[in-house]
């Protein structure tokens, strides 16, 4: 097929360097330097999509960020990427693309028809009129309307391409790479300082690649590309094209995607697809020009109705003129630049139609003298036509813009350029919470006071001639590299003409008779919409849009807000300034989830810590839980076994012979200081005053409230030096606890506090067999009941390695603790398997350990606790120091009326009746099992296992004033309908004397 | 105050967290060279730095003064002291010596208000270098590795993907990191995906 809007000569494109691609499922081609736009304009395509509500036809309206209409399926299968802007899209050769709706095509929608006979069902705020009830039907309206409006649709496979994140620093930061950006860039840049220039589009340049002007003398689109090598040559400047800085947040922090091969291929041959820049500058200078607003007219949505510097753009930096007979509707000066183009690419200009009644400047002088058509004081009120604009309604409006003055006339043509004025970019700046500011001789909204340490320069102030533009670059490249200069740019563009300030043209009926007149091309906004919204009684422009969703989705209001505020404000007979505007949130653009997800997916989304022994584990088949952000062994399965039979085997073995545990995961926290013992009684609820040399403890600690925070065993190494173990998940928290009491409130005590956990690997063996274990590795240590009792700690020699010696208990059962500095964890471990194998020693985990634990009725901190319980709820007043001259942490609290109430709930043991029966964690706990619901919640079960060593199941609970039931049956009903029953008791199922661990 | 340090150096016994590493090598490009520096004794150093008794002791027996100002070190040979915070400094000393520098450090303390741990065994010292090393360390840090920002000797404590690290950039332009041990895996992990586009060689 013939390219057949393609131009001869000029443009930026490389003629030697075709490119197939598809489109809709038909073969087109392009060339190098095209976008997906370019290349569909130069072959004619003019239906690109199908709209969001109506279903109504639409082509490429603008050539970049502001596209509204262009939304792309890419690529295919795993690759396809939903969405894109067919004016961002680089061509490639093989490029597959497709519209993202329509049905059965783009260019033959069925969903037209229901869109012409459903839209006048759907007015503005329908979802809410229509959907919003039965509030239970919304599900289903939901799943109805996405697929009718839906566009782009992800692939269900995994990406098959990477994405990764940089942290970048740097002096100076320059946001758009046209004459304002380069011009702040090349300043900044020659003081040395470290500076960063992004442009999302292919090549720097901006606006100067499509200019017919010159800079001081010299070809536009050429200055650029000498500036840019230049910056391209400076060791210190980082020039980033393809790279769109699509959020500014507080502290000067940038965020900027890098696509860094979706110009090549649709999935990255080598390396990442995107790279996400995490910027952080000490000055940001934001280049980020201005956008041409289309018109509000009847009919303004129709292909062939586009922006007039995008045909300008499209004409002069891809060589593609995208119409024959073509019309130029304008308010300013530039329109008239774009009729110059499109009669310099050899295509018909029927007129130019200006609203102004007297315009004069250079540019409307070079249109007349070229012998085009100029009708002053006129506007286009409709375009005629159905897949494409036909012909343009004409007609005379007074000088305000605001009345027709006269019948209109038709004119034929197929293309309407349409020029209403500016919007400066001002989206990045509000994304730091600054509010844009309306200022009349702009007729748009620049960006407001701002906090952060940011520059403006350009065309997003709403100065939009090329010398100010690159002039204002200098200046603002020069404050923020601390410099100074007195270079000027000389552009020969001085003489332009004021600009009108119109948005929407008056058509001959009111809005809502008149055909349509978009606002919103991407959200199906009209003015009609908009003034019945106002008319309604929505006032506030926030709430305007979002009951009309004007500004919405991809779009973010780039072309469409302007001109919906003016006509709220009109509506409302505000003034714009007013009526205010809506800010706008990053990002800019869309960013594909995966750059934001970066490199911290599957086994890097979150570290996996491991112990010493962790190989051995692995070797031996364990199956691993997450403790925290450890990876601890959960059971050690034998071929064959059921996870129970697994428990049951690890249980009994420690209980009858020797079973040994990682237990290296503990928070260590080593004490040194004199008032290190002084410190231990204001933490812990317990008295350590009298703890030996030699001696360990087990403690409780409670945040202010009384309720308990953490629990471990603290060792005393000597008088002066203490070692303090914590829960696995608690260490971090529980070091910050100390330090802060330490730090705020008791400087004066002598005591400094050492992580450790890291530095010791923890072998603890239990069973009436682990005396035997240890006594053949260790020789000097008596390790005799009567020498080392329970609780008393010793160093020594195990396995020849100097060792701290332990003997606590968490199971009841006789035990030891053997800590090894943690190079040689693995080693000791391999050590005690020799040793214990005579004795059957088995390995178990975490698993294993709770039920042994729970059969002595041990707590776990963050189990059976929630942080609303005191050691009174968990019936461990035992542990609560009541003679301690200094408070403790949570003391206080226990006098509060509500702990201090005796039917607070309490954890109790819970034996089924059904000795067979396990019940379920979590269950609820309620007296009577026939009251109606909602049932009297007593409590709820905390731990529930099946205990192998006693023959039943056990639990524990918390149970309201549980510790004056006993013996009292509760009831846990499950949500199959069965009822449990059980009996409160203590939760000591095991050898309650403690016999065990005595021995 | 007994120490109760490494005195165990039988090969087999010890294994460094990054031991099981040892033998990745991608040596065909190497834009990333990883070493672990194993086993050196690693003293995690408390006290008073307005103390001219605490300073002066813990100079007579490093033979070098204590890095008093934020995020510096000071190096005597083998040997260096981080700074950490404004009472606490890293003392990474030749292996196997922590032993007799923690006896010494206390002996010449004598009961000043000290602490002295040896954390030799839960954290690791390894060194980065290679051509690819600048944007590594941005993959991997937010802070500014940047010579301007980050001179040969400073010390800083920042964050290394989701783990932690202790950074010193030594006079090569290469960067010594300290590692907790738990985490080292997770490490490595990352480094290798890290340095996919540079090559990585474990030296």
């Amino acid at each position: 097929m013939s390219q057949v809007n393609r131009l001869a000569a000029g443009g930026r494109i490389d003629r030697s360097k075709p490119m197939s691609f598809s489109f809709n499922g038909k073969t087109f081609q392009g060339f190098h330097g095209d976008t997906l736009a370019s290349a569909l304009l130069a072959n004619g395509v003019g239906i690109v999509g199908r709209s969001f509500k109506y279903s109504r036809a639409r082509g490429i309206l603008g050539h970049g960020a502001e596209e509204p209409n262009a939304l792309m399926q890419l690529h295919q299968g795993n690759a396809t990427v939903p969405n894109p802007r067919a004016t961002q899209v680089e061509l490639f050769d093989g490029l597959v693309s497709g519209s993202t709706n329509g049905w059965p095509s783009a260019e033959f929608d069925l969903m037209e028809w229901v869109g012409k006979i459903g839209g006048k069902l759907m007015p503005v705020g329908f979802y809410y009129k229509t959907f919003m009830a039965p509030q239970k039907m919304w599900m289903t309206y939901e799943k109805f309307i996405r697929k009718a409006a839906g566009f782009g649709k992800l692939s269900l496979e995994p990406d098959p391409d990477t994405y990764d994140k940089l942290n970048v620093h740097c002096d100076v930061m320059v946001v758009g790479a046209g004459p304002a950006g380069i011009a702040a860039a090349l300043e900044a840049g020659r003081s040395g300082k470290r500076v960063i220039i992004v442009d999302e589009q292919n090549e720097f340049g901006g606006t100067l690649l499509a200019s017919n002007q010159t800079v001081d003398g010299v070809d536009a689109a050429a200055w650029a590309e000498q500036a840019t090598t230049e910056l391209v040559g400076m060791a210190n400047v980082t020039v980033m094209p393809r790279t769109t800085a699509f959020g500014y947040y507080d502290h000067n922090f940038v965020c900027a995607l890098e696509r860094r091969t979706d110009h090549i291929s649709p999935v990255s041959v080598s390396g990442s697809r995107q790279r996400l820049h995490r910027i952080r500058a000490h000055q940001v200078i934001l280049a980020t020009g201005a956008i041409e607003r289309p018109l509000v007219f009847g009919n303004n949505d129709l292909p062939g109705i586009m922006l007039a510097n995008s045909v300008s753009t499209y004409i002069n930096r891809y060589a593609v003129v995208p119409g024959h007979r073509c019309i130029v509707m304008t308010t300013n000066d530039t329109g008239y630049q774009t009729a110059l183009d499109i009669q310099a690419a050899g295509r018909t200009v029927v007129a130019v139609v200006d609203s102004r009644h007297a315009p004069d400047g250079r540019l409307v002088q070079a249109a007349k003298a070229a012998g085009i058509e100029v009708m002053t004081g006129h506007g286009v009120i409709e375009a005629q036509g159905s897949k494409r604009v036909t012909g343009a309604i004409v007609a005379p409006l007074d000088e305000t813009g605001d009345k027709l003055t006269g019948t209109g006339k038709t004119l034929s043509c197929d293309l309407i350029a349409v020029a209403g004025g500016w919007s400066p970019v001002v989206h990045l700046s509000c994304h730091t919470g600054s509010r844009p500011v309306w200022q009349d001789d702009v007729a748009g909204f620049v960006p407001g006071p701002t906090i952060q340490n940011q520059h403006l320069a350009g065309a997003i102030t709403g100065k939009y001639r090329l010398s100010e533009a690159l002039n204002a670059g200098i200046k603002a490249g020069a404050a923020a590299a601390g410099t100074e200069s007195a270079q000027v740019f000389n552009c020969g563009d001085e003489s332009e003409g004021a600009a009108q300030a119109l948005y929407l043209v008056p058509h001959t009926k009111p809005s809502s008779r008149a055909p349509k007149q978009f606002v919103d091309f991407q959200n199906d906004v009209t003015a009609a919409g908009i003034e019945l919204a106002a008319r309604e009684g929505f006032q506030s422009i926030e709430h305007v849009k979002r009951y009309t969703a004007m500004g919405f989705g991809t779009d973010q209001g780039k072309t469409g807000n302007v001109n919906g505020m003016a006509i709220v404000a009109k509506t409302l007979n505000k003034s714009i300034a007013e009526t205010g505007t809506t800010i706008f949130r990053p990002a800019y653009t869309p960013v594909t989830f995966g750059a934001l997800g970066g490199r911290d997916i599957g086994v890097l989304l979150d570290p996996a810590r491991h112990t010493a022994m962790h190989p051995w584990h692995l070797a031996n088949g364990a199956a691993f839980e997450n403790v925290g952000q450890w990876k601890r062994p959960w059971y050690f399965p034998q071929a064959g076994e059921t996870m129970q039979q697994t428990l049951n085997r690890e249980c009994l073995a420690v209980r009858n012979s020797v079973g040994i545990l990682d237990a290296s995961t503990l928070g260590k926290i080593d004490i040194q200081g004199k008032d290190a013992r002084e410190f231990l009684n204001r933490v812990y609820t317990n008295a350590w005053s009298k703890l030996a040399p030699g001696k360990c403890r087990y403690g409780l600690m409670l945040k202010e409230d009384g309720m308990i925070f953490d629990d471990g065993v603290t060792a005393c190494l000597n008088d002066q030096h203490f070692l303090m173990t914590t829960t696995s998940g608690g260490a971090a928290a529980v070091l910050g606890w100390l330090e802060l009491w330490h730090q705020t409130e008791w400087p004066e005590l002598e005591v400094y506090f050492t992580s450790v956990t890291d530095q010791w690997a923890t072998c603890s063996f239990a069973g009436p067999n682990s005396r035997k274990v240890l006594e053949k590795l260790c020789t000097d240590v008596d390790l005799s009941a009567e020498a080392m009792k329970f609780m008393d700690y010793r160093e020594g020699t195990v396995a020849g390695i100097q060792s701290r010696i332990f003997r606590i208990s968490f199971t009841g059962e006789l035990s030891f603790e053997v800590n090894v500095p943690a190079d040689q964890g693995h080693y000791m471990w391999k050590k005690l398997m020799e040793a214990g194998e005579e004795f059957g020693i088995t390995p178990y985990g975490t698993e294993s350990m709770h039920v042994l634990r729970a059969e002595k009725g041990f707590i776990i901190a963050g189990q059976d606790t929630d942080g609303s319980m005191t050691p009174y709820d968990c019936l461990m007043g035992w542990a609560v120091g009541k003679t301690k001259e200094f408070s403790f942490l949570g003391e206080r609290s226990f006098s509060r009326p509500d702990t201090a109430r005796a039917d607070r709930k309490q954890l109790v043991g819970l034996k089924p009746k059904d000795p067979t029966v396990v019940i379920p964690e979590g269950s609820q706990i309620v007296m009577d099992p026939n009251q109606p619901i909602p049932m009297d919640m007593m409590g709820h079960v905390t731990s529930s296992y099946w205990s192998e060593c006693l023959g039943h199941g056990i639990a524990m609970g918390t149970v309201k004033g549980g510790s004056e039931r006993m013996g009292e049956t509760v009831y846990c009903p499950q949500a199959d309908g069965r009822v449990l029953a059980a009996e409160i008791c203590s939760p000591v199922f095991y050898d309650p004397k403690g016999d065990h661990h005595n021995d | 105050m007994t120490s109760l340090s490494t005195n165990v150096s039988a090969g087999d016994m010890m294994e460094s967290p990054l031991h099981h590493h040892a033998d990745h090598t991608n040596a065909s490009a190497g834009g990333i060279v990883m070493a672990e520096d194993k086993f050196r004794g690693h003293l995690n150093l408390r006290g008073n730095p307005e103390d001219n008794a605490f300073t002066s002791a813990v100079e007579s027996v490093l033979g070098v003064a204590l890095p008093l100002k934020a995020n510096t070190s000071a190096r005597n040979g083998d040997s260096v002291v981080y700074w950490l915070c404004p009472n606490e400094w890293l003392l990474i000393v030749a292996s196997g010596t922590q032993g007799q520098v923690e006896g010494d450090l206390r002996l010449a303390m004598g009961d000043q208000h000290i602490a002295i741990t040896d954390v030799s065994s839960g954290q690791t010292l390894v060194n980065l270098s290679g051509s690819g090393l600048a944007q590594l360390l941005q993959k991997s840090t937010v802070y500014d590795c940047h010579a301007s920002n980050f001179p040969a000797g400073k010390v800083v404590q920042t964050t290394f993907a989701k783990t932690g690290t202790t950074m010193c950039k030594l006079e090569d332009g290469s960067m010594d990191l300290v590692i907790r041990r738990s985490f080292s895996d997770y490490f490595f992990l990352w480094l290798q995906d890290a340095s996919e586009e540079y090559g990585l060689r474990v030296a």
